[in-house]
């Protein structure tokens, strides 16, 4: 009886992986067809017009290194009319305040603080001397959300502009991010562009690779099916300013910007509103290839601790009908109880061995079923990923991470899973974590 | 009783990677092809670009690029339109001759009348690419006009975007109306293709639409104007600035900068600047901005009592720019019990005070 139980037990998994390549085929769809919907050609009649409305893009360097100088710099080169880049330093020391006046050629420059949204005081506001449309924000420390909710205090644009540290992102994104916004200016909240990360060489880079092309046709393209989209690592999201100041502002979580668009969601669900979250899928916005096993791991448990963090805020949205109503579960799926489920299965298979609740023989065979469901599932992503997102992937680096689904599925996803647990319940759980 | 379920479901398991390392051969060859066609693009490239700069040098000898055509055609138009852009007079004409004489006019026309909806917007969106051409403009006919009918609003775009080639007035009216049940983003698109035909518009299409428009048509044509930022000869606009809609009397406001400042203008600035609205103030400001009105500065300072902060400090920003008097004006207020006006006055004064003479004077 203990033996038939674990058996349906160990089904779940399997059924799990089942509905999860039922999605990911669906989400492949939709990013194909969203891809060729879109205009082809880049929207340049844009850049002159008056009517564009004006882009705040904010970031937040971790330090004052020449990478994070590399990315400002190509976050200045963006396409796009009236742009500005509004760089929050939070808690900078003098000498790191000093790296950015040197690099940029800062000057102090006057600044209206329209005080919208709640924010650590402002000590300081700098303009780029050099023909770049940067202005650097100093402020005492008070974290990621705190400083995007200065940002927002300091610009007076209608359009807010979030960027993933990790993301590569490409000129025109504005230009496309914006034309959702022009064209349905009362139905668009959100729009975000995000694709799968480039191919690299490597094993870190090609298993990130996997896992995000998984959760980028699952969680990203998949739920965009029935509105439910959330932003993910790599992610270049555009806000309406009203929209984020109407709900309060960013909260001083991890993932503020996951948190946000969750509660756009909901609170566009809760209002009856007629409203789209847009995921673009064009090669505009991807997180970079991890260059080691380390930086995989420190990202990942990033976003796994963020979205903790951000489920354990919307609780009480589990409840609540309209698209939300697939978010929230979906997302306690996939970054909880499948990990868990399949942890505790197969933590399971000692004392069923040792008790012989199950002939060894079947339990063998129920293992093997569970990491080969989880193999199709990959080797399925990776075939579809040309189709989905267009991208131009070598045949030999195509064929290298369709057999790393194998190594991924032999062992690294079974420890990647106990790690996420971990991670999910220090998001979930931790106070020193979340903040307040 | 678990036993062969399971092997089956191994079995089948199994025979889906059969089928994936199938299809992971097929998807590895069409990658590889695929690979090597834009290999093969840009080696042509080079000498497609070269024959087609000989063609339009006044070489007519069509043979090289006939076999090339007949080779890749897709890359030759391709090759083709890229020039478009770089072109103007007579090269462009003769460009148009070319795609004529290449047979790719003619395909386009017959696109444009399929039944596939793909086929269709290619065919117009090539069409409009090289409509500035007057041979091709003659060969497409009356296409443009019947794609104006069209159901699909990109086909309806690039057949306005066409007729926006030509000089005809009676075609530039019908994409003038057309624009107007046009998406958002396809009348930004079209905007700016009409800002150069603005003199021909404002003699009757535009006039009349604002004469007896209503509503969202209305709304449209005011943004479209004022999207052009150019100066335009228009009839006054003093009874949209009494409009009911405070929508419609913003962009009034923001189009009354680009109109001749006559009397009736000048007026409709000063109600719509002293009006309960404070959109609209906001707009009237920042026109008065651009037009420097210097007889609007009484109103101009009263908007800075008006309990709003963004008014107040818009329009201390434009006092602040009226030269001594302007600067006078603040002053006047710096005293004021409203902490609301004299920091805005103060603001102003302190970043006029921190720009050089030459900026403010």
């Amino acid at each position: 009886m203990p033996g038939l139980a674990l058996t349906l037990l160990w089904a779940c998994p399997i059924l799990c992986g089942a509905a999860s390549l039922y999605l990911l085929l669906r989400g492949a769809i939709r990013a194909h067809h969203e891809r060729t919907v879109a205009a082809q050609e880049e929207p340049t009649f844009l850049l002159k017009s008056r009517l564009v409305p004006d882009v705040a893009v904010l970031a937040m360097p971790p330090d004052a290194s020449e990478t994070s100088f590399q990315f400002v710099r190509k976050l200045a080169k963006l396409y796009f009319g009236h742009v500005e880049i509004l760089l929050v330093l939070d808690g900078a020391s003098n000498e790191e305040l000093q790296a950015w006046k040197d690099e940029f050629h800062l000057l102090p420059a006057p600044r209206v603080d329209t005080h919208s949204l709640p924010a650590e005081p402002v000590l300081g506001v700098y303009a780029s001397a050099a023909p770049v449309p940067l202005v650097v924000v100093e402020k005492e420390r008070g974290g990621e959300g705190d400083c995007l909710n200065a940002g927002i205090n300091l610009t007076s644009a209608p359009v807010i502009g979030l960027v993933d540290w990790n993301a590569e992102v490409s000129e025109g994104t504005l230009l496309r991010l914006i034309c959702p916004l022009i064209d349905e200016p009362e139905r668009i909240q959100a729009v975000c562009a995000v694709a799968p990360s480039a191919p690299a060489r490597g094993l870190a880079a090609r298993l990130y690779h996997l896992d995000f092309l998984r959760q980028w046709l699952c969680r990203c393209a998949g739920l965009s099916i029935w509105n439910s989209f959330l932003p993910a690592t790599g992610s270049f999201l555009l806000l309406k300013r009203d929209a984020v100041v109407e709900t309060g502002g960013f909260k001083r979580t991890p993932g503020c910007a996951l948190e946000m668009v969750i509660r756009l969601h909901r609170e566009a669900v809760l209002r009856g509103r007629r409203y789209q979250v847009r995921l673009i899928t064009g090669p505009f916005s991807r997180p970079a290839a991890p260059r080691s096993n380390r930086e995989m791991n420190e990202r990942i448990a990033r976003e796994q601790s963020a979205t903790a963090d951000a489920l354990s805020r919307h609780l009480g949205t589990l409840f609540v009908f309209g698209s939300i109503s697939r978010l929230i579960p979906g997302l306690f799926c996939s970054r909880l109880f499948l990990p868990l489920g399949e942890t505790m299965l197969l933590a399971l298979a000692c004392p069923a061995l040792l008790f012989r609740w199950v002939p060894p023989v079947d339990l063998v065979l129920l293992i093997s079923t569970m990491a080969a469901a989880g193999i199709v599932t990959s080797m399925t992503a990776v075939l579809l990923e040309p189709f989905a997102a267009g991208s131009h992937i070598p045949p030999r680096e195509m064929a290298a991470l369709f057999f790393t689904s194998i190594v991924e599925n032999l062992g690294c996803r079974q420890w990647r899973n106990i790690k996420l647990i971990g991670h999910f319940m220090r998001g979930f759980f931790c106070r020193d974590f979340r903040g307040n | 009783m678990t036993h062969p379920a399971l092997i089956g479901l191994l079995c089948l398991q199994g025979l889906c990677g059969v089928a994936l390392l199938v299809l992971l051969a097929c998807a590895m060859l069409k990658q590889s092809l695929a690979a090597r066609r834009r290999a093969a693009a840009i080696t042509l490239g080079p000498a497609m670009r070269e024959a087609i700069t000989t063609y339009l040098g006044g070489n007519s000898n069509l043979a090289e690029l006939r076999r090339m055509a007949a080779e890749s055609a897709e890359e030759v138009e391709e090759s083709l339109l890229g020039f478009q852009a770089r072109l103007g007079g007579n090269d462009r004409e003769r460009l148009g001759e070319l795609a004529i004489e290449l047979g790719f006019v003619q395909e386009w026309c017959e696109a444009a009348e399929s039944h596939d909806l793909e086929k269709r917007r290619r065919g117009f969106s090539r069409i409009a690419a090289l409509a500035q051409s007057e041979a091709v403009r003659r060969m497409a006919g009356d296409l443009p006009e019947r794609g104006l009918k069209d159901s699909d609003t990109k086909v309806r775009v690039e057949a306005a975007r066409a007729l926006l080639e030509s000089d005809e007035r009676r075609r530039l009216e019908q994409a003038f109306q057309a624009a107007l049940g046009f998406s958002p983003l396809a009348q930004l698109e079209i905007a700016s293709l009409m800002r150069r035909h603005a003199l021909t518009l404002c003699e009757s299409a535009i006039p009349d639409v604002l004469r007896k428009g209503c509503g969202r048509e209305l709304l449209i044509t005011l943004r479209l104007l004022s999207s052009w930022e150019c100066a335009l000869p228009l009839p006054d606009l003093g009874d949209l600035s009494e409009h009911p809609d405070p929508e419609i009397r913003c962009e009034t406001m923001r189009l009354l900068a680009l109109l001749p400042p006559t009397p009736q203008n000048r007026r409709a600035l000063l109600n719509g600047l002293t009006g309960s609205d404070l959109e609209v103030s906001l707009a009237a400001v920042a026109a008065l901005d651009r037009l420097k009105m210097r007889t609007a500065m009484p109103q101009l300072t009263s908007c800075l009592r008006r309990k709003s902060e963004p008014l107040a400090r818009a329009a201390a920003a434009v006092l602040a720019t009226m030269g001594l008097d302007g600067a006078k004006a603040l002053e006047g207020q710096l005293p004021n019990p409203d902490p609301i006006a004299s920091g805005a006055a103060r603001e102003a004064l302190e970043r006029r005070s921190s720009l050089p003479a030459e900026a403010w004077a």
